[in-house]
């Protein structure tokens, strides 16, 4: 008997690429979620990102980007099978079938195709998610012992997305289907969508100077006003963004749908049934071209990272001790000998250990801050902050750095990337409290002196964070009659052994060391007790409390006391990285994905939409080259320009971005920006080969071959 | 003009064949107007898909002007279609997109013309069938009889020489088929155009010069106008209702 079940199923065997083209989409967007899940809810990298931390916020938040960029791809091709169902439905409609039953048909029939798709999506993310976690293992195996391990919150996280998109196809079909004009139904397929104006010349000029004004207004304005004049514009700038995107859809408005004559007459003949094809279905080709770039433009942006990091983390490199940390005196910290001990408990040696002492005291500076107004504006506090203070001969003995510095002047510790900025700037301090006398020794700035492993306080050793190096014998004075909790201890020293063990090592003496801390060290980072004097309760309860967890050294730390210990930094840095650049990797792969289905599918459009044209003009006598010509012409509007925009834009907005952090592309720099230039190429090449496939698809749906 | 000899078309379903075309034979002078009349399934269209060179035959030539149509390759075959065959369809067949002006300029467009020449002539075609006043129209906005008679003007842009039209006054009211069929006698008048029409309306018939008409994929008879238009017209139903079996 035939039924409409049966019926259903024999179309379906007829269309099968519209299927197939579905069940590929649904199946790869769940793959890509679910394989990004499974592994971040592996012991490997729950181990490596503690809960709280900050790269276990930036991988969530990067996730939500990821997942909902895969909710918006799957909308879009369930959009698309539903329009080339509709003319069945339509024409099911007509023959007087009940919609009701129509409904049921198609929602079970998608029920049925998605959680296939669902369970062929998971399995393969599993399997993603499995060499991506190998991968992740060896790349960290020096420094980290996790193993990849599927989980159940992982299983069961996957399966609730797969039933997010599940419903969302489901009622973007029920929707579809309360539609009760029939004729609009059956012609869904062909349904036209005409710009509403042809566009001159000045609304593309228009377009390309408001893209370029919107870039230059929000990323690189602000920061000339603020070197220039002092004035801090604030984060609405941000909104000039918005100007980029509207001159963006400006040029994608005029390369759909520019149609003069103006001085080519010829030209304008020789396309015009490009135009006529174009006219109506204008408003879709420039959503989607104005959706790729987009997508291009964020994929680009995210794949970045690669090679910034990869620049920008050099910087770190160059620490002259591996260990370096202070501690003030009225503590309980560990001596040298106990260091010696732990390091033996866990097999490693302690090289080099020297510590010398510094003081804690009172000093001028100058306070930077934008008013009301947000004008820059400069205050003098005879008493701006509580500095770190060591002498000529502690420092060498520290550094081995003999500093000559004659009496009533002083050095300024900075780091081996420190430079001035708007800011803070170096030798503002011109004298500091003695407290035995009561009175103020006044001081000259002779120079910086750069020693990377003393630049462990907060605000990089300038501001209210700086550290001083002054001649022996005003140190004498200046130490005069301080108690223990303004005499700080700086230890440095260097081990030998294996990196896993260093670690363990380095885990135990943070642990040690923050749980022996003194009440006095128990402030956070930016804290200053000579803020604290002008501003009184409020500012000691922002500021008292470091936010520490002796357990866990890589955990989100707030503290003025924390330890340098390169072995944890290097295991962060190598473990954020590796997941960074996974995450970065995935949200890559998602908009470049989206980009090719949303092209591949366009091209069908153009195929499906101009069908009737193709023919009509093969019987006015267009040969097949005529009309392969014209057909890739169609396609090519979908490709060239967005791609072109998206890698452009994306080149020139991380080059603008590079230059305005510090006004100069420096040759690490240019060497992330060409690393980007060759991953574009790349992108180009990915886009070169989608045309290439969506040319052939389309050229078989119309008969092209 | 247009010579056919001896044409057989037959379809293949399964093991069953059916012969559509057999053995048809005949020939249309420079400057004639001929419908082809026939009841559904006498293979009337079949013969203008073989002529339009939209479908193969199986036997027997069609010549145009001394040149055989079975002998071309597809980029001569769309060269003889945009060049010497005119098409005017039952259903317009006008791009949406482009105006009327812009619609009847496409077989030039094709060929890459020089737009001058294009437009002028274009422009001349539009005055002499009355639609200038609609140029800059999309087809969406005039009427059924307009659009044909723009489809008659795109047809005769390239100077073709024959206009090959299937049913051309098959979704018109008769006020607008007289106009598509005054615009057929303009051509044919003001430029000795050659015309070969499939039709089943009797009315638009009797204003060709000959009809030919077909039964079961052989030609029935041919009948040629010798007196006014309304005794062509008697003729041809009588022909029609013998056709028909007398009913």
């Amino acid at each position: 008997m035939m039924t409409l079940r049966i019926l259903w199923g024999k179309l379906r065997k007829r269309n099968k690429a519209d299927y197939r083209q579905f069940q590929f989409s649904v199946a790869f967007a769940i793959m890509l979620i679910s394989s990004f899940l499974l592994l971040i809810c592996s012991p490997l990298i729950q181990g490596a990102f503690p809960e709280g931390g900050d790269s276990s916020k930036q991988a969530w938040l990067i996730f939500g980007v990821a997942a909902v960029g895969c909710i918006v791809f799957v909308l879009y091709v369930t959009k698309l099978f539903l329009r080339y169902k509709s003319r069945e439905i339509g024409i099911f409609l007509a023959l007087g079938t009940e919609k009701h039953m129509l409904k049921r048909s198609l929602t079970a029939e998608l029920a049925q195709m998605t959680s296939i798709c669902s369970a062929i999506g998971i399995a393969s993310g599993a399997v993603v998610a499995f060499l991506a976690g190998k991968l992740v293992e060896v790349l960290v195996s020096d420094v980290y012992d996790g193993k990849f391990a599927y989980t159940v919150t992982g299983l069961l996280f996957s399966v609730c997305y797969a039933l997010v998109l599940f419903l969302m196809i489901q009622f973007q079909a029920g929707r579809s289907m309360k539609r009760t004009n029939v004729i609009e139904v059956i012609n869904e397929q062909r349904r036209q969508e005409p710009m509403k104006k042809s566009v001159s010349k000045a609304y593309l000029i228009s377009g390309i100077v408001l893209t370029f004004i919107g870039i230059f207004c929000a990323l690189v304005l602000p920061q000339i006003i603020a070197y220039t004049m002092g004035l801090f514009v604030g984060s609405w700038m941000n909104a000039f963004y918005l100007a980029a995107l509207f001159g963006i859809y400006r040029i994608l408005v005029y390369a759909v749908s520019s149609r003069q004559r103006g001085h080519n007459p010829q030209k304008y003949y020789n396309n015009l049934i490009d135009y006529g094809m174009m006219k109506f279905q204008g408003v879709s080709v420039v959503r989607n071209m104005l959706v790729i770039t987009l997508l291009l433009f964020g994929g680009l942006f995210a794949i970045a990272y690669f090679p910034m990091y990869l620049t920008s983390s050099v910087s770190d490199q160059g620490y002259e001790a591996e260990f370096s940390y202070r501690y003030l005196n009225d503590a309980d910290e560990p001596a040298e000998n106990d260091i010696d001990a732990l390091a033996n408990k866990h097999g490693i040696t302690v090289a080099d250990y020297r510590e010398a002492d510094f003081i804690r005291i009172f000093g001028s500076g100058v306070e930077r801050d934008a008013d009301e107004n947000s004008q820059l504006v400069e205050t003098y506090y005879e008493r701006y902050a509580k500095y770190d203070v060591t002498s000529a001969s502690e420092f060498r003995k520290l550094t081995g750095i003999s500093l000559d510095i004659p009496a009533g002047s002083y050095y300024q510790i900075i780091g081996g990337t420190s430079t001035e900025n708007l800011w803070t700037k170096y030798g503002e301090m011109d004298q500091l409290y003695i407290e035995s006398e009561d009175a103020y020794l006044p001081l000259t700035y002779v120079d910086t002196v750069s020693y990377e492993a003393l630049n462990i306080s907060g605000n990089r050793g300038m501001g209210d964070a700086a550290r001083f190096v002054v001649s022996d014998a005003d140190f004498e004075r200046l130490d005069a009659g301080l108690d223990d909790s303004s005499r700080e201890t700086q230890v440095l020293f260097n081990t030998e052994g294996e990196m896993k063990d260093k670690i363990a090592f380095s885990n135990e003496l943070f642990r040690e060391f923050a749980e022996r801390m003194s009440p006095s060290m128990d402030v956070m980072e930016f804290y200053n007790a000579a803020a604290e004097e002008r501003e009184g309760a409020e500012y000691t309860e922002t500021f008292a409390g470091a936010i520490v967890d002796p357990e866990n050294p890589l955990k989100a730390t707030d503290w003025q006391f924390d330890p340098l210990m390169t072995p944890l930094v290097d295991q962060q840095n190598l473990m954020e990285l590796s997941t960074r650049l996974l995450m970065f990797a995935y949200i890559f792969v998602i908009c470049i994905a989206a980009v090719g289905v949303i092209g591949y599918t366009r091209s069908q459009n153009v195929g499906l939409t101009n069908r009737q044209v193709f023919e009509d003009i093969k019987r006015l006598g267009a040969d097949l080259n005529y009309r392969k010509a014209l057909m890739r012409r169609q396609i090519r509007k979908v490709f060239v320009l967005p791609t072109v925009l998206g890698v452009g834009l994306s080149i020139l907005y991380e080059m603008l971005m590079l230059w305005n952090n510090d006004r100069i592309l420096s040759t690490g720099e240019i060497r992330a920006l060409l690393a980007l230039t060759a991953v574009a190429a790349g992108v180009v090449v990915y886009q070169y080969v989608i045309y290439r496939m969506s040319v052939s698809k389309t050229e078989r749906l119309l008969r092209l071959e | 003009m247009l010579t056919v000899e001896h044409l057989y078309k037959s379809y293949q379903t399964g093991k069953t064949k059916y012969e559509v075309l057999k053995d048809v034979s005949f020939e249309v002078e420079e400057g004639e107007f001929v419908a082809v009349m026939g009841p559904s399934g006498s293979g009337k269209t079949t013969l203008l898909n073989c002529i339009s060179c939209f479908i193969p035959y199986d036997k027997g030539s069609i010549s145009l002007k001394d040149v055989n149509l079975s002998k071309l390759n597809e980029k001569q075959i769309a060269k003889v279609r945009n060049e010497k065959l005119g098409f005017v369809f039952q259903d317009f067949m006008l791009l949406d997109g482009l105006t009327i002006l812009e619609n009847v300029c496409v077989p030039k467009v094709i060929r890459k013309e020089p737009y001058k020449q294009m437009e002028a002539k274009a422009k001349k075609l539009l005055k002499m069938f009355g639609i200038s006043e609609i140029a800059g129209k999309y087809p969406a906005e005039i009427s059924g009889g307009q659009k044909q008679r723009t489809a008659v003007a795109r047809a005769l842009m390239n100077d073709p020489l024959l206009i090959l039209a299937d049913e051309p006054t098959g979704n018109l009211d008769s006020r607008s088929s007289e106009a598509v069929i005054g615009a057929f006698l303009e051509a044919q008048e003001k430029l000795n155009a050659t015309t070969f029409m499939v039709t089943h309306d009797s009315f638009s018939a009797s204003y060709c010069d000959r009809v030919i008409v077909m039964k079961d994929g052989k030609i029935f008879t041919e009948l040629v106008r010798k007196g006014g238009r309304r005794e062509f017209l008697d003729e041809l139903l009588t022909v029609l209702r013998d056709l028909n079996g007398g009913e």
